[in-house]
């Protein structure tokens, strides 16, 4: 391994995590500590100076429109990093690399998606949406879309990724911005959430910061209107 | 596996540059300073840098999804209408930020039309494969083919004979494989488009065959020492580089063009 490098001077250990940043949109917090780890012969092994180095490659990627963020899984609240385009979500969502028919029909499972009560969408009910599409062609971008960490999949459900998610913000606040109302707790916009039930309250909240609400305080209250709310099934 | 064996004598026959091919060492920096003369006009440092910006994005995303790079499509897609007489430029600038981020180049095949990603960071041992799983699997494909056409010779190798090839490493044309797909496709296809291997059609007794050769994009993007050294390794009884006359010489003048590349770059 090189030996001119150092954790706050952006060199090749950055320049490998960058690369390899590139084959896999987004990682786990554990992903990312042995990714580093492994880049760096193991020279750089505490949270400190991992922080440090992202801290480092943050600084560098910025003039390119490009960011490493951090953001909480929907599904589990498990920390997720992902290398985002920063540009606007426009941008992506127009992104060169699909074709008319094929961001025609990323517009509308962002849209299905986002909309739906639950967030997200039967793998079914997403290949219907398909238009001016053979259905072996949608199957086709639908795997590319999980692969790619635009969407995720369980249970032959489709939802937004975490990396999506932090991507897209400015568009889905800017288009469906009634939809992903800021949750009460960690104050990032929410599709897969439980929305309150208590008339015109309307407050969106992720199922993990309930579930940590709970967890420390025993019952789970809304932030917003003070309604106590019933245990999820 | 190749013709022929590890020469040990001087028999060997120099191995001849393709002409088809074109000259190696068209650059970035080349063919920007023939537009330069052309037009002294430049952007500014603030407007090029948030181009740049753009097309390294573009050029990330679609080199992710495994599409090829075409300058024409950087220009249409990724520069805004006003901008497309500083494409040269612009990709100049895509370059250097790219290697400085990325340790990745940006270099313009010898057709002129193509652009390829080129890995510039040393091989780390141990280092973690910076592709996915899948890709790292075509990837593979790729280089065993490519090994095979440069064992071969210039005359590359006829379809038969890289079927017979790959169906040793238990990968058949007609059958559906579990990670590449169609492979027919792939190899015929996507391989090619990609630039990685370029195809001929010639008529043998009445019958249209393909032949295989490497494509611009692996002359440009694979280092072939590299891919000799791999081979002599499957060898195995200590055969060295050196030992495969043509193929080493080959394999120098390659790099050779890489280095010149580099130098007509760093002289911009």
């Amino acid at each position: 391994m090189e030996v001119d490098c150092t954790v706050d001077v952006y060199g090749d250990w950055h320049r490998h995590f960058m690369q390899a940043m590139l084959s896999q949109p987004a990682i786990s917090a554990d992903g990312l500590k042995k990714l580093v780890g492994d880049i760096s012969g193991n020279t750089i092994r505490d949270l400190d100076q991992i922080k440090t180095f992202l801290l480092t490659v943050r600084s560098k990627v910025h003039s390119l429109g490009l960011d490493l963020k951090k953001g909480l899984s929907e599904r589990d609240g498990r920390p997720v990093y992902a290398l985002i385009n920063t540009s606007g979500g426009e941008e992506t969502v127009a992104c060169a690399a699909f074709s008319e028919v094929q961001l025609r029909y990323l517009r509308a499972l962002i849209q299905e998606v986002v909309t739906s009560v639950r967030g997200d969408i039967s793998a079914m009910a997403a290949l219907n949406l398909a238009d001016g599409m053979p259905k072996a062609d949608a199957q086709e971008l639908l795997r590319r879309l999980v692969r790619d960490c635009w969407l995720e999949e369980t249970d032959s459900r489709l939802a937004l990724h975490t990396r999506a998610i932090l991507e897209l913000e400015p568009y889905l606040l800017r288009h469906y911005g009634e939809h992903v109302p800021r949750c009460q707790m960690c104050g990032k916009i929410t599709v897969r959430g439980r929305l309150c039930e208590q008339d015109g309250c309307g407050a969106k909240n992720h199922h993990h910061c309930l579930g940590k609400m709970r967890d420390k305080m025993g019952v789970v209250k809304c932030q917003k209107c003070n309604s106590l709310m019933t245990d999820e099934d | 596996m190749p013709r022929g064996r590890p020469r040990q004598s001087q028999n060997g026959t120099r191995a001849t540059q393709d002409d088809d091919d074109g000259p190696l060492s068209q650059s970035l920096s080349q063919s920007q300073s023939q537009t330069q003369r052309r037009s002294q006009r430049r952007l500014s440092p603030v407007e090029e840098e948030r181009l740049a910006a753009r097309v390294v994005r573009y050029v990330l995303a679609a080199h992710g999804r495994g599409e090829p790079l075409r300058r024409e499509k950087v220009r249409r897609l990724a520069l805004e209408p006003q901008h497309g007489g500083y494409v040269n430029q612009v990709l100049q600038a895509a370059d250097v930020k790219l290697r400085d981020v990325f340790g990745m180049s940006l270099e313009v095949l010898p057709n002129k039309r193509d652009l390829l990603l080129v890995n510039q960071l040393p091989v780390v041992e141990n280092a973690p494969p910076l592709l996915a799983e899948s890709e790292l699997q075509k990837h593979g494909l790729l280089v065993a083919i490519l090994a095979l056409i440069f064992m071969s010779g210039d005359a590359g190798v006829d379809e038969d004979t890289l079927w017979r090839f790959l169906s040793k490493l238990g990968v058949h044309k007609d059958h559906k494989h579990e990670c590449f797909g169609n492979v027919r496709k792939l190899v015929t296809e996507e391989f090619c488009r990609a630039g990685y291997l370029r195809k001929e059609e010639e008529v043998v007794k009445g019958v249209t065959v393909l032949r295989f050769f490497w494509g611009d994009a692996a002359s440009v993007g694979v280092d072939a020492v590299d891919l000799l050294k791999f081979v002599c390794t499957i060898w195995g009884d200590e055969v060295e580089p050196e030992q495969w006359q043509e193929q080493y010489e080959r394999a120098l003048q390659l790099q050779e063009a890489r280095e010149q590349r580099e130098q007509a770059r760093q002289q911009q």
